[in-house]
């Protein structure tokens, strides 16, 4: 009996190993994948503070450029400010967003989205992630994240196709546009 | 002859005019903004030198972060940090 339970918790331990191994190379594999550096860890050397200050105001040169309104991008500073959100965590949400524009999928209230995650306790990689999801979730050509996303979730009420633009296109237009995909 | 003099004349007035005006859109940007692109030049040049850089600038790293936001919130002087550090 004592045997059974010395190799219980040892597979026990080995399992939770093996979560938090995959769990931490998937969370690198996607940092990687969307060109955003590791931040908010404690390994943030006085360089890269200062390299992500210098770029700051370019960033906000290129989100002024894309379309974004002053207004917004004072907003967002606010929010971000107003956290006390490390310099190099600012400059990744900043690129975020630009890259969202950049891509046709601009934040309907940015500084509202960065709040609510920022309120909602998430920081750092996570944030980065959640915009990164965020947008792929507004992607309709986007087939593979969005129908994972989808696949179990109702859209909510906002995120559906306007009734009377759905009845001028016909449901099958209106449900392609909203899912991405044929019904 | 005098034609030609005339011109050589008319090009250099007008080549004063272009470095006076230049020279007063220089003069118009924040200082803050020059002392953000020297650093940024500095940055460039010598990457692993940031605290002497920042010390030579009289400013901590806070100082130059909080520094840093202020231009990049303003629309003006990001622009013009854009084209000093460019």
């Amino acid at each position: 009996m004592q045997a059974y339970k010395v190799v219980l918790s040892l597979i026990v331990v080995a399992a939770t190993a093996s979560l938090s191994l995959s769990a931490g190379l998937s969370a690198q594999a996607l940092t990687t994948d969307i060109g955003i550096r590791s931040i908010g860890t404690p390994q943030v050397t006085l360089a890269d503070r200062i390299d992500a200050a210098l770029a700051l105001p370019l960033r906000t040169v290129e989100l002024r450029e894309v379309g974004v309104r002053d207004k917004s991008i004072r907003q967002l500073f606010e929010v971000m400010g107003a956290r006390n959100l490390p310099t190099a965590e600012q400059l990744d949400i900043l690129t975020a967003e630009r890259d969202a524009v950049r891509e046709g999928k601009p934040h309907a209230n940015f500084a509202a989205f960065v709040q609510d995650r920022l309120d909602a306790g998430v920081r750092g990689v996570s944030l980065a992630q959640a915009i990164h999801v965020e947008r792929l979730r507004r992607t309709p050509s986007s087939m593979g994240v969005q129908q994972v996303a989808f696949a179990d979730v109702p859209p909510a009420e906002s995120q559906l196709p306007n009734p009377a633009h759905a009845r001028r296109r016909g449901a099958a237009s209106a449900h392609h546009a909203t899912w991405g995909r044929r019904p | 002859m005098l034609l030609l003099g005339g011109a050589c004349t008319s090009v250099e007035s007008s080549k004063a005019r272009v470095n006076e005006a230049a020279a007063r859109v220089n003069d118009a940007i924040d200082a803050s903004v020059r002392t953000a692109a020297q650093i940024h030049k500095a940055m460039k040049a010598a990457p692993a030198r940031g605290d002497s850089i920042l010390a030579a600038a009289h400013l901590t790293a806070e100082q130059f972060e909080a520094l840093m936001h202020r231009i990049a919130s303003d629309s003006a002087m990001s622009a013009d940090y854009k084209r000093l550090t460019q």
